[in-house]
């Protein structure tokens, strides 16, 4: 069940800092007009520009409204905190090695089993999705493979639909939990950071030992036969690895046909984390990926490996316009290893951020609280900026630790990629399905 | 229909929506593109989308017309264009009208009941005649004719009354005006037609005029002649003619329309059991519930195991093909002073776009090879046995087999044309190794050889159709008349010799990897050699394929 969230009182305390926009123009050929109500894309003709009048007439027609707020009384995706541990000490892990800053610990059977019956019998939703993260989740083997059974068996029992999600640095994956991969309708998220040399650089054991050979070895099998699953390749882009096309051809040589990139905002070692002077540097990495990757799939009919440019483009078609980054709160919640809900499991055991206990349920009051604090008509600069209801103010748990940066980086993505929706439209406009 | 939303539409015309939130916000002018006329099925027999007749019926702003017939032949005076309504609130009429008391004189003289008909046009400086030689109006069908050839702009009309006596006031009458304009630039048909107009006279599979609609012009959404409904095991492929009650044809058909007659349903029949007429989908009537059926699971129409011998065969049709474009170029005359400058500007170009597309066969003949060398070793091994360079000329080419043979360039255009075409020929060979590689996630560095391989057949497609159109605007001019040089001849034995020579030495650079460094000045020889014998005084042309196909490749090593 849909609430709409009504953005008050801080809404009305703010003042604007500057004029809110409610369109942008990014000149190309054609010059595009991005209207922000309803993510409205237009064209011009070729060679002539909108004249001001037309402007100001096109935005007096625009009603000037946010889009309304998907809250769900009943959040239809829960994340389990199954392993808050790890087997990889990644130099720039947010997790703290999966830990969240206090002891390593292992979800029980029957916290899982709970949150899961709760999850099923209260939601709403005709779909559901269940995601396992940690950590190292297949740390936790017997709760991971229980978990995922029951389940299935309780969607089923009720008539819903299922999916899984999982997040893995895919070193300890063995036969039986391929098998349980391939069997269910999972996104396999794997942690991959490029070629061996700058994976090993950055995602050791413990004892520092590179991972790359282990982690392959190990997907491979699930890359060749992955059955219902579906697999992507995750890189965090550190400062140091900013080359994003030779991740990109790195993990494609190994075998994904998937993969996402992401800046590294936060982390025990600052070193590794990007600064202002690096976003110029991402956004370039990030446009020549995406040229060439545009390039090769206009020739060659393929589909796009890099999900960044694949999901921006289908957002664009599709006119995704919201006021929230995300659905943490809204309609994701994640349960920490003791059995506390999470906004989301990146504020995994930040007291401030926590929902409730199994007992409870995650509240929906504080919920409620959080996403309308949250809300990016109540956010600076957020609300003056023309991106606002694409990019929906950055992740809240970054955001809440170290503040806005990369907004430039994020608004020239943006761009690049509304100028290239044109010619994908043209083109290729399979790649725009959904 | 629009739909309930918070946003408004945008008006403005000039910019373009392109994704599906501005698409669908978009307030379109005119009527659904469905209903455009240029898109319907439109006729006037009556049609089936639209019926043409009544645009015309309101040619003239102020004017509407019946075009009307006595159907007796002996009484043709109420045939024609009759006058039927007088419409002073056209919106094509400038205001007040010019004519505005003849006008108002017209709709007096139709409401005391006198018929008043068109008698002639007046456009362009021509007068057209609604009547025969002999007096007599044109029937409606002629006379609607004659509407429907004015072209939208400046026209007087002549209308009088029938039957015409001298002695009526004011007619006949002259007024001048223009034909409407029936569409705007938007594709929006005039305010002056009420909703429905265009329609009113439709008729359609289901209503009972149709049963004796003799245009046998159908609706797409319901063919007159399709497969009967399942089950029916025996008659199941016999196809069934919507109008007879035996739905499964098990009757067949009598020779008469008579002797059909009553195994057909009748007019009345059809407005009381209409409901008896299924839908057909899929070419086949339906009663019972339409369930799709289901895709096919994607597979390769290649066998993994096939791959070696289909990157053979396709090595040999790109040599076979970079032969016939080069020998075709040499019947070009390029460089050739005794042409206009504007021919020799176009037969330069015509050989030298030959030339660029033989090279990029040849260079097709090299990434082929880099293929099956690629895939014969580890770890990229999906072929056994040792790596062989595929340097032997395919004496077929597509499409259908076609046999491999030096043509000059006028005579073999279409075959280029044909052997280029996107989706058909070679491209789709290249498609089903394409295909297999993707699925069996072969490396990628292999697929985009291939991937590069069908996106230059594109062009060289569109390359010879440019030359093709060259060429048929200079008929005879840009080529010259070239006799083979014979088997026998001294020199065609050395041509053999030196083509035997650069096959050697493109097999040696496959083999090591090395560039073709030596082919390379061999084939520029070669050029030379035969450049020089088609600007002989008795120009000589070099049978390329027929030379390559004499000897089999050399075996080395």
């Amino acid at each position: 069940m849909l609430v709409q969230i009504t953005t008050t009182p801080p809404l009305a305390e703010l003042t604007l800092t500057a004029e809110q926009p409610w369109h942008h123009i990014v000149p190309g050929n054609p010059t595009v007009l991005l209207l922000l109500e309803g993510s409205r894309i237009y064209a011009f003709p070729e060679g002539t520009a909108l004249k001001a009048n037309e402007l100001s007439d096109l935005l007096a027609e625009t009603a000037r409204q946010p889009p309304p707020v998907r809250f769900e009384r009943q959040p239809s995706a829960l994340s389990l905190n199954i392993a808050q541990s790890c087997n990889l000490a990644c130099s720039y892990c947010y997790a703290d090695e999966g830990r969240f800053g206090g002891e390593p610990q292992m979800m029980s059977l029957e916290t899982a089993l709970a949150a899961i019956r709760r999850h099923i019998s209260e939601s709403s939703a005709k779909a559901v999705s269940v995601g396992f993260i940690g950590g190292e989740p297949v740390l936790n083997r017997d709760v991971l493979h229980r978990s995922v059974q029951f389940a299935s068996r309780e969607a089923e029992r009720k008539g819903i639909e299922i999916t899984f999600g999982i997040t893995t640095n895919g070193t300890l994956l063995e036969e039986s939990d391929l098998k349980l991969l391939r069997a269910h309708r999972f996104a396999v998220t794997v942690s991959m950071d490029g070629d061996r040399e700058t994976h090993d650089q950055l995602r050791t054991t413990r004892r520092g030992q590179p991972s790359f050979a282990k982690a392959i070895a190990r997907i491979s099998p699930l890359l060749t036969q992955p059955g219902l699953a579906n697999i992507a390749a995750r890189v965090t882009v550190t400062r140091r690895n900013l080359d994003v096309s030779s991740h990109i051809d790195a993990l494609v040589a190994i075998g994904f046909s998937e993969i996402g990139v992401s800046p590294l905002r936060t982390g025990p070692d600052h070193s590794l984390c990007l600064r202002d002077s690096d976003w110029s540097s991402l956004l370039s990495a990030m446009i020549l990926a995406a040229s060439h990757e545009w390039e090769r799939a206009r020739i060659s009919k393929l589909p796009l490996r890099f999900s960044n440019l694949a999901v921006a483009l289908k957002q664009l078609h599709r006119g995704s316009s919201q006021t929230l980054p995300c659905g943490s709160a809204a309609s994701y919640v994640s349960l920490s290893a003791e059995g506390r809900y999470y906004t989301c499991h990146r504020t995994v055991g930040d007291p401030s951020l926590e929902l409730g206990d199994l007992k409870s349920g995650p509240s929906v009051a504080s919920r409620r609280r959080f996403v309308e604090s949250r809300h990016v008509e109540n956010q600076e600069p957020c609300r003056s900026c023309w991106a606002r209801y694409l990019c929906g103010g950055g992740c809240h748990a970054e955001v809440l630790q170290v503040g806005r940066g990369g907004c430039d980086y994020i608004r020239g993505w943006l761009e690049y990629c509304i100028a290239l929706y044109p010619q994908v439209l043209t083109h290729r406009p399979d790649l725009l399905a959904t | 229909m629009k739909r309930a939303t918070s946003k408004k539409p945008i008006s403005n015309s000039r910019i373009v929506p392109l994704n599906l939130p501005a698409q669908m916000e978009r307030q379109t002018l005119g009527n659904p593109v469905t209903t455009r006329l240029e898109s319907a099925i439109a006729n006037c027999y009556p049609g089936l989308e639209a019926d043409i007749r009544n645009l015309d019926r309101r040619f003239f702003p102020g004017l509407v017309f019946s075009f009307v017939s006595s159907g007796d032949p002996d009484d043709p005076s109420p045939n024609g264009a009759k006058l039927t309504d007088v419409d002073l609130a056209d919106p094509d009429l400038t205001s007040p009208p010019p004519d505005k008391e003849k006008l108002e004189l017209l709709s007096n003289a139709i409401s005391s009941g006198q018929a008043i008909f068109l008698d002639a046009l007046t456009a362009d400086g021509v007068r057209i005649s609604l009547r025969n030689e002999k007096n007599q109006p044109y029937d409606w069908d002629v006379a609607w004719r004659l509407v429907r050839s004015l072209r939208a702009g400046k026209l007087s009309i002549e209308l009088n009354t029938r039957p015409s006596w001298p002695t009526v006031q004011h007619f006949p009458m002259t007024l001048v005006g223009s034909r409407r304009k029936y569409q705007d630039e938007s594709g929006q048909i005039s305010d002056a037609y009420h909703p429905g107009e265009l329609t009113q006279s439709l008729c359609s599979p289901w209503q009972h005029d149709f049963r004796d609609c003799g245009c046998s012009f159908w609706a797409s959404n319901r063919p007159d002649i399709s497969l009967p409904a399942r089950p029916a095991a025996e008659h199941a492929e016999d196809p069934v003619i919507w109008i007879r009650w035996d739905r499964f044809a098990r009757t067949p058909p009598k020779k008469t329309v008579d002797q059909n007659r009553p195994f057909e349903i009748d007019t009345y029949e059809i407005n009381e059991r209409w409901k008896d007429l299924p839908f057909v989908l899929e070419n086949r009537e339906r009663w019972d519930e339409y369930l799709a059926s289901p895709e096919e699971p994607r597979r390769s129409v290649l066998d993994e195991k096939n791959v070696k011998g289909e990157l053979r065969r396709l090595a040999g049709i790109e040599q076979a093909l970079a032969l016939e474009y080069l020998y075709a170029r040499y019947s070009v005359r390029f460089g050739d002073s005794n042409l206009t400058p504007e021919e020799q500007l176009h037969a330069d170009f015509i050989a030298h776009e030959l030339l660029v597309i033989a090279i990029s066969e040849m260079t097709h003949l090299h990434w082929v090879n880099v293929l099956l060398k690629e895939l014969t070793n580890p770890p990229n091994a999906k072929i056994t046995g040792p790596y062989r360079p595929a340097l032997k000329v395919s004496p077929v080419v597509p499409p259908k087999n076609r046999k491999t043979r030096s043509t000059p360039l006028v005579a073999a255009i279409d075959d280029f044309i044909a052997a280029e075409a996107p989706s058909g020929t070679i491209d789709g060979q290249y498609a089903e190794l394409l295909e297999l590689f993707t699925l069996r996630k072969y490396p990628q560095s292999l697929i985009g050889l291939v991937e590069r391989i069908i996106a230059d057949g594109v062009t060289h497609h569109s390359r010879f159709c440019e030359i093709k159109s060259l060429l048929a605007r200079y008929p005879g001019r840009l080529v010259r008349d070239l006799k083979d040089l014979k088997d026998g001849d001294p020199s065609y034995a050395l041509f053999v010799k030196r083509y035997q020579e650069l096959i050697a030495s493109l097999d040696q650079a496959y083999r090591s990897g090395s560039p073709a460094t030596k082919a390379h000045e061999l084939m520029i020889g070669l050029d030379q050699k035969i450049t020089e014998q088609a600007r002989r005084k008795k120009p000589r042309a070099v049978p390329l394929v027929e030379i390559a196909l004499k000897k089999k490749e050399p075996q080395k090593r």
